[in-house]
């Protein structure tokens, strides 16, 4: 699966204006499809979803690329809410 | 009722939102755009390749004075199918599809639409950046403004060009819920070389460019290379629903991407600037929805005219082409004095009659084409005659034709 | 009712990843976008809310080309009144360093007979801190840094001040005015961003000051620098502590510290206890293992 290092790190070259205090995605922790989360894993190109030994699931709103893959992929099952970031927040590409 | 309104509100500034957004105020319309990123282009991301016609057509010779990348001057296609590579690489007056002439442009979106926005200011368009609009104010069945985090703002028209998610025209019903089936997730990473090492490499001279699109027969991963000034845009493409056909994660799929041997030299000592992802529509005739009705307008990649073509991908040149007419159809409409649906419906004809149209036809085709076993002697000719046949382009020139 | 300038500046975004340009050493300003310096941004957002409209009217202030009007509309969408700029066809860009844009700062507020000056601590991209201290020397005013509240006095035109001071006291001072004011990034938090305001900000006028309006020649201005920068140096590599993905996932913060810090390690601390005599047997047997005895 994703090298979530290598990931970040390619994250770290991005701007981002970080929302403090809120998530713009919600996630259902306790989704019991195995295979519905380990298919959005695969999805997300930052990498942000993850599980760890225990079948922990984890996922982290900072370095959201804002793309929208996961909600195609599984808005209303793992993803319980999608949207952008509040106006001027989130991800700001310098080159896009 | 608020105390303000405008002619036009338009929701997104991107290359669709900002198109009619200068041709509106052009005519002298108060037109408000609303954008959700601190500036145009910020929220923003293409492979790249801009074809020129569509824009050429409202800021003649927009070349010379926008900051355009590169003028594509070579084409490269590589066909994989399982462990073989077939790579064919022609002149970019190669096989097109309707209104492809002219000169295409390796651009960088923060950049490019950034320029363009500053364009529509000029002409008068009031553009305010860092808004999120959240919902659309609906009385008896019309658009009539929006609604940004609890603020209202009316209009007598509202453009819909938020892009591929388009919240907006999804809650109008619009739009259904996207279908893995119909976005392709293309995540992709700017590298820095210097324009003499890019010269060098790809035997270009200065302003001169590449695009080279890779596409796989197994409809697994596609690739692209374009080269900008000083840097590569070097990316995958997987459409959503084929992530199951994957064996690693779609970061990994970059990753494994940049190590091919026809790619890892060319990109080797350079620097990563930005990693970036974006949805791409590729859902065909099924994914374009209700293109206007009382109020409103939807168009660019809202209204999924996108098209993957193989061998090229068409979508910043008709998300302009379909902001020209939208804006051609608001102006219609000013004329005749009302907004309805009815006085807004010239959109959904000229649409039709579009290289927008034609394209997203055209895209199926060429996926099939590509598919194709025979596709591996010739693909130009593959592209050429399907799309010949389908009567909607097809003319083979250069090396191959 | 108060007269308040609150001095702002256009720069470059510096808060994002940032390259040197080999082999000058320079900063490749190349591809970073102009941006409201946030530490003045601040400075607008504490004086907006520590005095209201009808006690204080705010001009915001800056120097710069036409290209800063956008910095101005965004101060004026979230609580200034008025904005002006000073610019001057005969101004080179190069030139405009700390000291002349401080020239011209304190001219333009003599010139706006303000009483209270307010100004971020430092820009983003040269952090010197010049600009406040330099310009209380200009205007003959009080200087008083790091302030994060204040109010004004009944009526005998002063006002009181508070700042941070070590170990978490405060200190409270009371000043006469004019008085120039210099508040830290993070003393207050601009307000969101209001599509209404946003849309009032950008019909508003701005009011351009040039040479002739502030009676200045331009032989005051463009004088050489006095002090040059000869090179910027650069962090020195930090070695990645991880090579492989941690086997648990990073907590939030530990992710923002990798992202920024280009490579973050994983912290495997454990607390020695027991009796003293184990215990430092336990510490010394582990600083063998990390081979540092």
């Amino acid at each position: 699966m994703a090298d979530n290092l290598n990931v970040a790190d390619k994250l770290g070259a991005n701007k981002f204006y970080t929302d403090e205090h809120n998530s713009h995605i919600a996630v259902d922790k306790e989704y019991p499809d195995k295979e519905e989360i380990d298919r959005v894993i695969q999805a997300c190109p930052a990498a942000l979803y993850s599980i760890d030994e225990n079948g922990t699931l984890f996922f982290d709103y900072l370095g959201c690329l804002e793309c929208g893959t996961c909600r195609v992929l599984s808005e209303g099952k793992l993803v319980t809410n999608w949207n952008y970031p509040f106006g001027s927040l989130g991800v700001e590409y310098r080159f896009g | 009722m608020s105390e303000e309104r405008f002619d036009c509100i338009i929701v997104g500034g991107g290359l669709a939102g900002l198109t009619v957004a200068y041709l509106l105020a052009n005519e002298g319309l108060e037109v408000l755009l609303l954008e959700k990123g601190n500036y145009s282009g910020s929220k923003n991301m293409t492979g790249g390749r801009l074809y020129g016609n569509s824009l050429e057509r409202i800021i003649p010779g927009f070349a010379d004075i926008a900051p355009v990348e590169r003028r594509v001057v070579k084409e490269r296609l590589s066909i994989m199918k399982d462990t073989v590579m077939q790579m064919v690489e022609y002149d970019a007056s190669g096989v097109f599809v309707q209104e492809q002439e002219g000169e295409s442009y390796t651009v960088l979106r923060g950049k490019f639409d950034k320029w363009l926005s500053e364009q529509a200011e000029d002409q008068g368009a009031m553009l305010v950046c860092g808004i999120r609009v959240d919902d659309l104010i609906i009385r008896d069945g019309k658009v009539c403004g929006v609604v940004a985090n609890d603020e209202e703002m009316e209009s007598d028209v509202v453009l819909l060009a938020d892009g591929v998610n388009s919240l907006l025209t999804q809650k109008l019903g619009y739009k259904n819920k996207l279908g893995t089936n119909q976005v392709a997730v293309g995540v992709k990473e700017i590298i820095d070389l210097g324009a003499d090492v890019i010269n060098q490499r790809f035997n270009l001279s200065d302003g001169e460019g590449i695009a080279w699109m890779f596409v796989d027969s197994n409809e697994v991963c596609d690739g692209f290379l374009y080269t900008n000034k000083d840097s590569l845009s070097v990316g995958v493409t997987l459409k959503v629903e084929n992530i199951h056909k994957a064996e690693s994660s779609v970061p990994q799929m970059l990753e494994d991407f940049k190590k091919l041997p026809e790619i890892a030299p060319l990109v080797s000592g350079g620097r990563l600037v930005e990693y970036s992802a974006h949805l791409i529509p590729e859902g065909g005739m099924d994914m374009v929805p209700k293109l206007y009705g009382d109020g409103v307008l939807v168009a660019g990649d809202a209204a999924a005219l996108c098209a993957n073509l193989g061998f090229t991908l068409r979508g910043m040149d008709l998300a302009v082409e379909s902001g020209r007419l939208a804006a051609e159809a608001i102006l219609a409409a000013k004329e005749e004095g009302e907004f309805s649906e009815q006085s807004l419906s010239g959109y959904q004809t000229a649409i039709e009659k579009s290289a927008a149209i034609s394209c997203v036809k055209g895209a199926e085709i060429c996926r099939k084409a590509v598919t194709d076993a025979d596709s591996m002697k010739d693909p130009l000719d593959a592209f050429n005659s399907a799309l010949q046949s389908a009567q909607i382009g097809g003319k083979a020139v250069g090396d191959n034709g | 009712m108060q007269r308040i300038v609150v001095c702002v500046k256009s720069e470059l975004d510096a808060t994002g990843p940032i390259f040197l340009i080999e082999p000058t050493v320079k900063i490749n300003t190349k591809d970073l976008v102009p941006i409201l310096n946030p530490a003045d941004h601040a400075a607008l957002a504490l004086v907006r809310n520590c005095i209201a409209q009808e006690d204080g009217q705010i001009t915001v202030l800056t120097v710069g080309p036409p290209s800063a009007d956008k910095v101005l509309r965004t101060c004026l969408a979230t609580g200034a009144d008025s904005a002006v700029r000073v610019w001057d066809d005969s101004f080179m860009e190069e030139k405009m360093d700390a000291k002349n844009i401080s020239l011209l700062l304190s001219k333009a507020i003599k010139k706006l007979d303000a009483e209270l000056i307010v100004c971020g601590s430092e820009s983003l991209c040269e952090t010197s801190g010049y600009v406040g201290p330099a310009l209380a020397e200009l205007l003959d005013a009080v200087q008083i840094c790091k302030v994060d509240f204040m109010q004004c006095d009944d009526g005998d035109g002063s006002m009181v001040f508070h700042r941070k001071h070590n170990y978490g006291n405060r200190e409270v001072i009371s000043s006469s005015l004019p008085a120039v004011v210099t508040v830290d990034f993070g003393a207050a938090t601009p307000p969101v961003v209001s599509m209404k305001e946003s849309i009032k900000a950008k019909k508003m006028p701005i009011t351009l000051f040039d040479l002739a309006e502030l009676a200045c020649e331009s032989s005051e201005i463009n004088a050489d620098a006095n002090a040059n920068i000869l090179q910027y140096i650069p962090p020195r590599p930090r070695t990645k502590k991880l090579n492989k993905a941690p086997d648990k996932p990073m907590t939030k913060q530990q992710k923002m510290q990798m992202m920024l810090g280009g490579g973050a390690s994983k912290k495997n601390s454990s607390v020695v206890e027991g009796n003293p005599k184990q215990a430092a047997k336990e510490f010394i047997d582990f600083l063998i293992a990390q081979r540092i005895l």
